[in-house]
């Protein structure tokens, strides 16, 4: 190396969002969005041709049947459903979009830290001069976008299957926009929430454990919540109690005013977690890889 | 950060590493006690311990890794811990166990490195590569552990820094590479680079290194400048009759043991009047030999204190 004598070598300044950080972050989010985004378009425009072979007369009369406790749980009237918006509104909380959802938030905000810690690549990466908090800050930026696209991509699927099938042509496909915000703000508080966890972790694995864990109990404490109006007051302990995009589109005048404050709550949650995973991370020792 | 103001810092030390008081303890594990220690600007200065002496802790701790539990640990003036970004703009460093992103190739890793640093940092990246005989086109993950020892050491080394910390980095490397790790070192050291070298090598330490640093159990326990170290030898001798008295210009810095007929002198200044007196005592069997840092690390590590 025939260099100049470095004893008053330049150094360069840190920049709090370096272009390299951006690259790797869309670079390691990029198999894992394409993937759910063709999964969400495909099942949306699917649900809709399925939608479209029910005979709605027939699902109403079959839901008049259910108990009144399925119909607390479900947050809509059951005469709702049995409408084509009503159908097509609960493709928003239908288990194959939920499931696409709650990967990618969990999936993306557990490998912001615990999952770079956990690899090892935390160490080179942290020895070059960038600041804990642009990693947090930039994967979640990374992480929002995909959200918002996933989100998209949903409503993108539903107007995909009735530009196809035909099916509820007469519909204001403006009217499921809210339900697709509101999706995009439960993805946003549970990517911020998971990269909270994370920043505490040092094993990937073990960070998915644990958020799995609480989704699993913010679920049964909504559905009891529901089922059951003495255990009401645990509506209150569960984020996935401002998560509500079915009733959003079958109630299209209150839509927005009922998605301000739901998403206020899921957005607000998350900034706050954000900020507390950024705190964390910037405090905490960073362990030597497993 | 005020920059005229870390300018004047920097400015203002020659010395360019520094601890005082750097202790790091986890719950009733001390992992690092109380260590003081100053490396100057332009030395090759070589860290020796056994695993768990607290090597890699002292290392992690300069790089603001972790918390100091007490005392502090300075770069170029500024605290590791809080001005960290600042003091890893001036720090190279190569961890003891490399793991490199999965999903990139050489090629990529490279480029990613270079984002983040200097603009001459392509080249130099491209021209070391090429010198350790190393593939770019591969995935990290199809890299066999040496190739990506290198890769990282290429990573490493391309960085413009003042300063070089690599724990353990011939680790993993056949001996050829080694040895152009080692002149690599030494052109660091000559383009005005400080080199901080962590190993369990005591033969690389030794011929790359100005001063070490030995620890035990979290403690520094001795520093020794190698100059002085090479300039140190061991004559062993049987005695044929009894030992006459030492001249009086002889015996500063030497020091004589006797046991039966084994003589055994330790010399710490210059040979040659020594050789002169030797030539004239009734010895047999005279073996010389260089003291070396395996005996210097064996005094501690095996528990004895000079």
């Amino acid at each position: 190396m025939s260099q100049p004598n470095r004893l008053e070598a330049t150094v360069p300044s840190s920049s709090w969002f370096p272009a390299a950080l951006w690259v790797k972050a869309f670079l390691e989010a990029r198999l894992l969005f394409v993937a759910e985004m063709l999964v969400i378009v495909v099942f949306g425009t699917i649900y809709v041709w399925l939608t479209s072979q029910v005979d709605l007369g027939a699902l109403g009369t079959f839901l008049k049947a259910l108990p009144a406790t399925f119909e607390r749980v479900a947050g809509v009237p059951f005469g709702s459903i049995a409408t084509p918006e009503g159908r097509l509104a609960m493709a928003f909380v239908d288990p194959v979009t939920v499931f696409v959802a709650t990967s990618w938030s969990i999936a993306r905000g557990s490998d912001c830290i615990s999952g770079e810690i956990g690899r090892g690549t935390m160490e080179l990466l942290l020895a070059q001069p960038v600041h804990r908090a642009s990693i947090v800050v930039i994967q979640g930026i990374v992480t929002t976008l995909g959200a918002a696209l996933i989100a998209f991509s949903t409503w993108s699927g539903i107007w995909l299957g009735i530009q196809i099938t035909g099916f509820a042509a007469e519909i204001e496909l403006t009217q499921f926009v809210p339900s697709a915000m509101n999706l995009f703000g439960f993805m946003f508080f549970l990517a911020a929430f998971s990269t909270f966890v994370s920043a505490f972790g040092r094993d990937r694995r073990r960070t998915v454990g644990l958020l799995a864990g609480f989704y699993l109990v913010q679920l049964v404490m909504k559905i009891v919540g529901r089922a059951a109006p003495s255990c009401g007051w645990l509506l209150y302990g569960t984020f996935l109690g401002a998560f509500e995009p079915q009733s959003l589109a079958i109630h299209p005048e209150t839509a927005w005013v009922e998605l301000a404050w739901r998403n206020g709550c899921l957005i607000g949650l998350g900034i706050a977690a954000y900020a507390a995973a950024a705190a964390v991370f910037c405090r905490r020792d960073l362990p030597a890889p497993l | 950060m005020n920059g005229s103001l870390t300018e004047v810092r920097i400015a203002m030390t020659q010395k360019i590493v520094e601890t005082q008081q750097l202790t790091k303890r986890y719950g009733a594990v001390t992992a690092l006690d109380d260590c003081h220690l100053t490396i100057h600007r332009g030395e090759i200065f070589g860290l020796l311990g056994p695993n768990g002496a607290g090597k890699t802790t002292l290392l992690r701790l300069l790089l603001g890794y972790l918390r100091p539990t007490r005392g502090r640990a300075l770069i170029d003036g500024l605290d590791c811990y809080r001005e960290s970004v600042a003091v890893h703009a001036r720090v190279a460093y190569l961890p003891g166990d490399v793991r490199l992103f999965h999903t990139m190739t050489g090629d990529d890793v490279l480029a990613f490195f270079g984002r983040l640093r200097d603009r001459g940092y392509a080249e130099r990246a491209k021209r070391l590569a090429k010198r350790l005989d190393l593939q770019l086109a591969s995935r990290t993950t199809a890299m066999s552990t040496g190739m990506r020892q290198k890769l990282a050491l290429v990573a490493v080394l391309a960085v413009d820094a003042p300063t070089v910390i690599l724990d353990e980095p011939t680790t993993n490397l056949d001996p050829t590479v080694r040895k152009e790790v080692a002149a690599l070192v030494c052109e660091a050291q000559a383009a005005g680079q400080t080199v901080v070298f962590s190993s369990h090598v005591l033969e690389e330490v030794e011929r790359l290194c100005g001063r070490v640093a030995i620890l035990r159990r979290g403690k520094l326990v001795h520093e020794q400048l190698l100059s002085t170290l090479r300039r140190q030898h061991c004559i062993r001798a049987q005695l044929r009759s009894p030992m006459p008295h030492v001249p009086t210009e002889l015996s500063d810095g030497v020091s004589i043991e006797i046991v039966g007929h084994e003589l055994t002198i330790v010399t710490a200044g210059e040979l040659s009047p020594l050789l002169a007196w030797l030539a004239t005592l009734p010895l047999s069997d005279v073996r010389i030999k260089s003291v070396g840092l395996g005996a210097v690390y064996e005094q501690f590590h095996a528990g004895i204190e000079s």
